[in-house]
C-alpha cells in the first residue's frame, strides 16, 4: 500500500489566486525576546549538538541572536547527565552521552537565571529498508522523486521526519520539513518525497522516528507557512513545543539513513 | 349600510300583479354567469313575472358569480344570495319587498394564488390585507394565501417587493378561490403608487425573521463580470457580510459559515459558489425569490443556526414560449421556458457555461495564479402541471460540474432534484409534499506517468417533508409539520490506480445522521395591528444509526420560537422576537481560496449539536412608501462551536473530534436600513455594528477573543438612476472596518529557517486596513422589435473603481516561484492578500 505517503500530495497541496501586497508596517508588533532551544539527540553515535538562541524583534535585519552563556545539560532516565561544551554561534555539543532506542532524555538550560526543561523519547527506528528513484508528476513538476520503501508498524503508531542533504548541502527549505505518519498503512508503505532532483544528484536520506509532541510541533511550523487565506483565517499561533518556558523542540529520535544518486 | 329597517319606499315601486298563493315557490332557473343583485331581480321579474319592491341604493353592485346553472325555488335563491348578505324579504301582497336587516357577520375563505402578471409565476410572501377588517395574509413558497373575511364588500391591497401596489374591490358570497396579478415595479417616470394607509404593516410580524430580497432591485446594482447575481449582493444587508472570496461564505450576525444553509427549492446545497467564487450556483435568470432569514430560522425548516438562505426557483412561463440568454466577458446562459399543456403545465430549461480560461489570465499577473484553469457550467430543469383545481406537482432537478486545476485537477460535481405535490384540501387546508435529494462529489486527482491518485468525497442526503397549513378563523392560522433527513457522508475515498489498472483504494468509515422532527406554528392576531408567530420544533436525531462503526449517539432538542409585532399609527411598527435554533450537524469549514472543502461531522458525545440563543429588537417607520427607515437590535448567545484552526487532518481521519477545538460565541449588534424609493432614483443605505467574541477552549488563555470573520463596522450606499427609458445607472460603495488578525510579535530561527512569535493572549487583537470600493454599471435597453419580440440590453460595469487593494487575509510568508509558476520554497515577506483592484466588464442580454 503506497497510499498513505502520497495522501499529502493530492489534499494538502495549497491552492490560491489571488495577489499579494508586501507591507511590514501593521503586520508586526514588537514584544520581549525569548529563549529558543534547537536540541536534538539520537539513537547514532555522539557529538550531539544543540543551540540556544534568542528570538528578535520582526524588524530586527538579522533573524536570531545567539546565546553562548548558558548551561545546557543533557540527561537520560539512568541519570547518566553530561554539561554541554559552548562552540559558538549558540551550538553546545554533546560528545559522551549515548542515546538509545526506547529511552527518555532531558535537556535542561541555565541562563539569565532561569531555568528551562524539556524531555523527550527516542521511539521505535524507522521500519524503512531501501530508497528508490521514481518518476513521477508531483507538486514540483514532472521528474525524478525519490521514494522510501518499508513496512508498517505492526504494534504502534509511528511518526517520521525526513531530512535531505543533497551534494553534501542540508536542505533548509521551509519545503523540506517533510512528516508523516504510518497510521493508515496497511502492509508495504511507500513514501514519496515531495521534492525534485536533478541526474547525478547524491541524497543523503536520514528518516527520524519521533514523538508525536515532536510530529505536531514541526506540523504547527509548517501550519505557520502554509496558512492560506481561506474563508475563515484560523488565528495564527506558536507551535505547541516540548519546551517550557521557551521556543524551540528538544528531539530525541532513532535515526534510519541512506544515500543513493539520482541517475 | 342601513341596518334595523324593515321596510321602506316600498309603497314607491309596488306593482300588483298576478295573485299567487306562494310566490316564494316559483321555480328559478339561472344560467351560469355573473349578475349582481339588481340584475337577478329584473331578470326573474321579467321572465318569471314576480313583483319586487327595493331600494336601489342599498343593494350591491358587484357582481355574483354563479359557477354552474342555478335552479331552485326563488326563496332559496334569496336565501342564498340576499340573505347572507345582510337583506330581509318578506311577501306582501304578492310582491317580494327586499330590505336590509341587521347582518348576522358571517365569515368566508377567500383563497388563491398572487402571480406576476407576465409571467405568470407564483409571488412569494406577497401580502394581502384588508383595512377594514384588519387583517391579512402572505402567500406561501408556492403562492397561495388564505384569509377569511365577512360577506360582503372588501377592499383588498396587495404588496410583493418588487412590485406595484394594487388595490381590489371584491364582494364575497361565499368561499371564493381567486388569482390575482401583480405587475412589476418599472421605475417609470410618472408611475403612479398606491397610496394606501401602511397599518397592514403587522402582517410584516408574520415574516418579520425574513428579508425578503428585491431580486430586480438587486440585479440593478453592479455586479462583477456584469453578473446580475442576487447572492452575491446579498451583504448589502445589514447584519449580513461575506468575505468577497466567495459567494458561498456569509456570515450573518456573528455566525459562522457553516451556520449558514442554502436552500435550492427546498434541497439543501452543500456548496452554493461556483469554483473561484466569483459567481453563485443560482442562475440569476432563474431565480424567483430570495428570503433570507437572520437568526431567527423558521421551525419549519430547522437545521442552521445563524441564517437561512431559501432560494425559490421560477417554474416556467405557463402561456407562452420565451427565451433569453447572456454573454458576457467571462460567462454564456441561455434559458427556455414555456407551456407544456396551456396554462396546465409549464417547463423551464436553462444552462449557464463560463470560459474563464481565456479570459481570467489576462487580469493576472502574477505568475503563480496565471496557471489556474477553472471553468464551470450548471443547469435548471424544472417542471410542474396543475392536475386540477387541488393537486399541483412539481418537478425540479439541478446539476453543476466545476473544474479547477492548479497543481493538481478538481472537480466538483452537485446533484439536486426534487418531487413536490400540492394539495388543497379545501379552502382552509393547504398541504406540500416534498421528497428530496441532493449529492455533492468532490475529486481531487494527480495524474502522473505511471500513476493516477484520487481523493475523493461524497455528501448525500434525502429529505421528506410533509407541510400543513391550516386557516382557522380570520385572526388565527396554523402550519405543522414533519420532516425526516438522512445524511450520508463518505469523508474520503483514496485510489491509487496504477497503468496496469491495478487499484489501491482506502476508504474511511461514513458518517450519518438521521434527524426526525415535528414543528407546529401559530400565526395569531388578537387585535387589530398586532401579530404573534409563536412557533415550536422538535427533532430527534441518531447520528451514525447503522452500517457505521462509528461512535452511536441519539439526542431530542427542541426548538422554540416567537415574534411579535404591532403596527401603530400607520406607519410605523415594532417587533421583537426570541428564538432558539439548533444545528444538529457540525461543518468544519476548511476553505482554501477558490475551493471550498467542507466536512460534515454529526454531533456526537464530544461536539454536541451547536445551539443559539437569539434575541431581537426593531423598529421601523415608513414614510408614504417612499422613505422606509428600519432599525434592529440584536444579543446571540452560541454554544457547543467547533474551531478547526484550519488543520487539513480532519479531512483524512475517522475522527475529526481529535483536531477540533470547542468553542462558545457571544455577538450582539444594531442594524440600519434606510430606503429611499423614487420615480426615476432608488437609494439604499445600511450600515450594521457587530461585536462578536469567541471563547475557545486552549486558546487565547481562554480568554474570549474577537471572531476572525467579523468586520465590526459595515457602511453601504446603493444608488440606481432612470435616466431615461432605456438608460439606467447604478453606483455602490461599500465600506467596513478592517477584519482582525493575529500580529507577530517577533522571529527567531529554526534549523537554518525563520519562523514568527505569536502573542497567544492577544489573538486576532489588531485589524487589517479598512475594506471600501466603489463599483459603477450603467445598463442599456435597446427599442424593442415588435414584431420578433426580440429584446436587448446592454450591460457595462466596472468593479472596484479607484484600484483599492482592498486587505482579505495576511500572508506572512509567500511563496519562491520558477520562470514556469512552479512554486519552489517560501519565504518570510509579511503582506496582505487582495483579490482584484479594477474589474471592467460588459454583457449582452436578450430575450424573445
Amino acid at each position: 500500500m503506497r497510499i498513505v505517503s502520497r495522501i499529502l500530495f493530492v489534499v494538502m497541496l495549497p491552492v490560491w489566486y489571488g495577489c499579494l501586497e508586501a507591507t511590514d508596517t501593521y503586520l508586526y508588533e514588537d514584544s520581549e525576546s525569548e529563549l529558543v532551544v534547537e536540541g536534538r539527540i539520537t539513537n547514532a553515535k555522539p557529538p550531539y549538538f544543540v543551540r540556544i538562541t534568542k528570538s528578535v524583534s520582526p524588524k530586527f535585519e538579522n533573524n536570531s541572536l545567539a546565546i553562548v552563556s548558558a548551561k545546557v545539560v543533557i540527561a537520560d532516565e539512568t541519570g547518566f547527565e553530561e554539561q554541554l561544551t559552548g562552540i559558538g554561534n549558540g551550538y553546545y555539543m554533546a560528545s559522551s552521552i549515548q542515546g538509545n532506542v526506547d529511552n527518555e532524555y532531558y535537556i535542561d538550560i541555565e541562563y539569565d537565571g532561569k531555568t528551562i526543561r524539556a524531555a523527550d523519547h527516542i521511539m521505535q527506528p524507522p521500519l524503512f529498508d531501501s530508497v528508490g528513484i521514481r518518476q513521477l508528476i508531483g507538486v514540483k513538476g514532472n521528474g525524478e522523486y525519490v521514494v522510501l520503501y518499508g513496512e508498517k508498524g505492526s504494534k504502534s503508531k509511528y511518526f517520521y521526519k525526513v531530512e535531505l542533504t543533497v551534494n553534501g548541502v542540508k536542505s533548509q527549505a521551509y519545503s523540506s520539513i517533510y512528516l508523516f505518519e504510518d497510521i493508515s498503512v496497511q502492509n508495504n508503505q511507500e513514501f514519496v518525497i515531495p521534492e525534485l532532483f536533478n541526474s547525478g544528484d547524491s541524497v543523503l536520506v536520514e528518516v527520524h522516528s519521533i514523538t508525536e509532541q515532536i510530529y505536531e510541533y514541526f506540523r504547527g511550523l509548517n501550519k505557520q507557512v502554509d496558512n492560506l487565506y481561506g474563508n475563515v483565517q484560523a488565528p495564527l499561533l506558536n507551535p505547541p513545543s516540548n519546551v517550557s518556558g521557551a521556543l524551540g523542540y528538544f528531539m530525541a529520535s532513532a535515526v534510519w539513513s541512506d544515500t543513493i544518486v539520482v541517475k | 349600510m342601513l341596518r334595523g329597517i324593515l321596510i321602506v319606499f316600498f309603497s314607491i315601486f309596488a306593482v300588483v300583479v298576478t295573485a299567487q298563493n306562494n310566490i316564494l315557490d316559483t321555480e328559478i332557473s339561472i344560467k351560469a354567469g355573473e349578475y349582481s343583485q339588481k340584475d337577478l331581480l329584473k331578470y326573474i321579474n321579467r321572465k318569471y313575472k314576480v313583483l319586487f319592491s327595493y331600494n336601489d341604493d342599498i343593494l350591491f353592485k358587484d357582481k355574483i358569480p354563479f359557477i354552474s346553472d342555478y335552479s331552485g325555488t326563488l326563496e332559496e335563491l334569496l336565501n342564498k344570495y340576499f340573505s347572507e348578505l345582510g337583506f330581509g324579504y318578506k311577501n306582501i301582497a304578492g310582491q317580494v319587498v327586499i330590505y336590509a336587516t341587521e347582518i348576522k357577520e358571517q365569515k368566508v375563505i377567500l383563497s388563491g394564488y398572487i402571480i406576476e402578471e407576465w409571467s405568470n409565476e407564483v409571488l412569494i410572501g406577497a401580502t394581502l390585507y384588508n383595512i377594514d377588517n384588519g387583517v391579512g395574509a402572505v402567500t406561501n413558497a408556492y403562492g397561495y394565501f388564505t384569509i377569511k373575511l365577512p360577506k360582503g364588500k372588501h377592499k383588498l391591497t396587495l404588496k410583493c417587493i418588487g412590485y406595484t401596489d394594487k388595490e381590489i374591490d371584491l364582494t364575497l358570497f361565499s368561499d371564493t378561490k381567486q388569482i390575482f396579478y401583480m405587475k412589476p415595479v418599472s421605475y417609470s417616470v410618472g408611475e403612479v403608487k398606491v397610496e394606501a394607509g401602511r397599518d397592514d404593516r403587522f402582517l410584516e410580524a408574520d415574516i418579520m425573521h425574513k428579508a425578503k430580497i428585491d431580486i430586480k432591485q438587486l440585479q440593478q446594482i453592479p455586479g462583477l463580470f456584469c453578473e446580475k447575481d442576487a447572492i452575491r449582493n446579498i451583504s448589502l444587508m445589514p447584519g449580513v457580510q461575506s468575505n468577497e472570496m466567495s459567494t458561498g461564505s456569509i456570515f450573518v450576525r456573528g455566525g459562522s459559515t457553516d451556520q449558514t444553509v442554502f436552500l435550492m427549492d427546498e434541497a439543501n446545497l452543500y456548496n452554493a459558489s461556483h469554483f473561484g467564487g466569483f459567481f453563485s450556483v443560482f442562475n440569476p435568470d432563474v431565480v424567483n425569490s430570495v428570503s433570507v432569514y437572520k437568526s431567527d430560522i423558521p421551525v419549519s425548516e430547522g437545521g442552521a443556526l445563524s441564517s437561512l438562505i431559501d432560494v425559490r426557483l421560477r417554474d416556467g412561463h405557463k402561456e407562452e414560449w420565451k427565451v433569453k440568454g447572456s454573454v458576457g466577458l467571462i460567462s454564456a446562459r441561455a434559458l427556455l421556458e414555456g407551456p407544456v399543456v396551456n396554462n396546465k403545465s409549464s417547463v423551464l430549461l436553462s444552462y449557464r457555461q463560463s470560459y474563464l480560461n481565456h479570459i481570467y489570465p489576462h487580469f493576472i499577473s502574477d505568475s503563480v495564479t496565471r496557471k489556474i484553469r477553472f471553468h464551470f457550467y450548471d443547469a435548471n430543469l424544472k417542471f410542474n402541471y396543475v392536475l386540477n383545481n387541488k393537486n399541483r406537482i412539481y418537478l425540479s432537478g439541478y446539476n453543476s460540474y466545476d473544474f479547477f486545476d492548479q497543481f493538481q485537477e478538481i472537480w466538483r460535481n452537485t446533484y439536486v432534484g426534487s418531487l413536490r405535490w400540492n394539495h388543497i384540501f379545501n379552502s382552509s387546508v393547504f398541504m406540500n409534499t416534498s421528497l428530496i435529494f441532493s449529492k455533492n462529489i468532490t475529486n481531487r486527482e494527480i495524474s502522473s506517468s505511471l500513476s493516477d491518485l484520487v481523493w475523493q468525497s461524497d455528501n448525500n442526503n434525502l429529505k421528506f417533508k410533509q407541510d400543513f397549513s391550516y386557516l382557522i378563523s380570520d385572526k388565527g392560522k396554523a402550519e405543522f409539520g414533519v420532516s425526516s433527513v438522512f445524511y450520508h457522508f463518505l469523508p474520503n475515498v483514496i485510489i491509487d490506480e496504477t497503468q496496469n489498472d491495478d487499484e489501491d483504494r482506502l476508504t474511511s468509515v461514513p458518517d450519518q445522521q438521521f434527524i426526525n422532527s415535528i414543528y407546529y406554528i401559530h400565526h395569531f392576531l388578537p387585535v387589530k395591528q398586532f401579530a404573534i408567530n409563536a412557533g415550536v420544533r422538535g427533532s430527534y436525531f441518531v447520528s451514525n444509526p447503522v452500517f457505521s462503526n462509528k461512535e452511536y449517539y441519539e439526542e431530542f432538542f427542541v426548538e422554540p420560537h416567537l415574534h411579535i409585532g404591532y403596527s401603530f399609527q400607520n406607519d410605523w411598527l415594532i417587533k421583537c422576537s426570541y428564538s432558539r435554533p439548533v444545528q444538529p450537524l457540525h461543518q468544519l469549514p476548511l476553505s482554501t481560496m477558490g475551493i471550498a472543502i467542507n466536512r460534515w461531522m454529526p454531533a456526537n458525545k464530544g461536539f454536541k449539536p451547536q445551539v443559539s440563543n437569539n434575541y431581537s429588537l426593531g423598529l421601523s417607520k415608513n414614510f408614504n412608501d417612499i422613505i422606509n427607515i428600519s432599525t434592529e437590535l440584536y444579543y446571540r448567545y452560541m454554544d457547543n462551536l467547533t474551531e478547526t484552526l484550519q488543520d487539513m487532518r480532519i479531512l483524512t481521519v475517522d475522527k475529526p473530534g481529535e483536531f477540533l477545538y470547542k468553542s462558545e460565541g457571544e455577538a450582539y449588534g444594531s442594524e440600519l436600513f434606510i430606503s429611499y424609493t423614487g420615480s426615476r432614483l432608488n437609494v439604499i443605505t445600511t450600515f450594521d455594528f457587530s461585536k462578536v467574541m469567541w471563547l475557545t477552549n486552549g486558546l487565547n488563555n481562554n480568554m474570549p477573543y474577537p471572531a476572525s470573520h467579523v468586520r465590526r463596522n459595515n457602511f453601504n450606499i446603493t444608488a440606481s438612476y432612470q435616466l431615461s427609458e432605456r438608460w439606467q445607472v447604478a453606483a455602490m460603495w461599500k465600506y467596513g472596518t478592517g477584519l482582525p488578525y493575529t500580529a507577530a510579535t517577533g522571529k527567531y530561527e529554526i534549523d537554518g529557517r525563520v519562523y514568527l512569535t505569536f502573542d497567544e493572549s492577544k489573538i486576532n487583537t489588531k485589524r487589517m486596513p479598512t475594506y471600501h470600493s466603489l463599483n459603477i454599471s450603467a445598463d442599456f435597453e435597446a427599442k424593442h422589435n415588435k414584431r420578433t419580440k426580440w429584446k436587448s440590453y446592454l450591460s457595462f460595469s466596472v468593479n472596484n473603481v479607484y484600484f483599492r487593494k482592498n486587505p482579505l487575509g495576511v500572508y506572512y510568508y509567500s511563496p519562491v516561484v520558477d520562470a514556469n509558476g512552479n512554486i519552489l520554497d517560501s519565504k518570510l515577506s509579511p503582506s496582505y492578500f487582495y483579490l482584484y483592484q479594477f474589474v471592467p466588464s460588459f454583457s449582452y442580454r436578450f430575450e424573445f
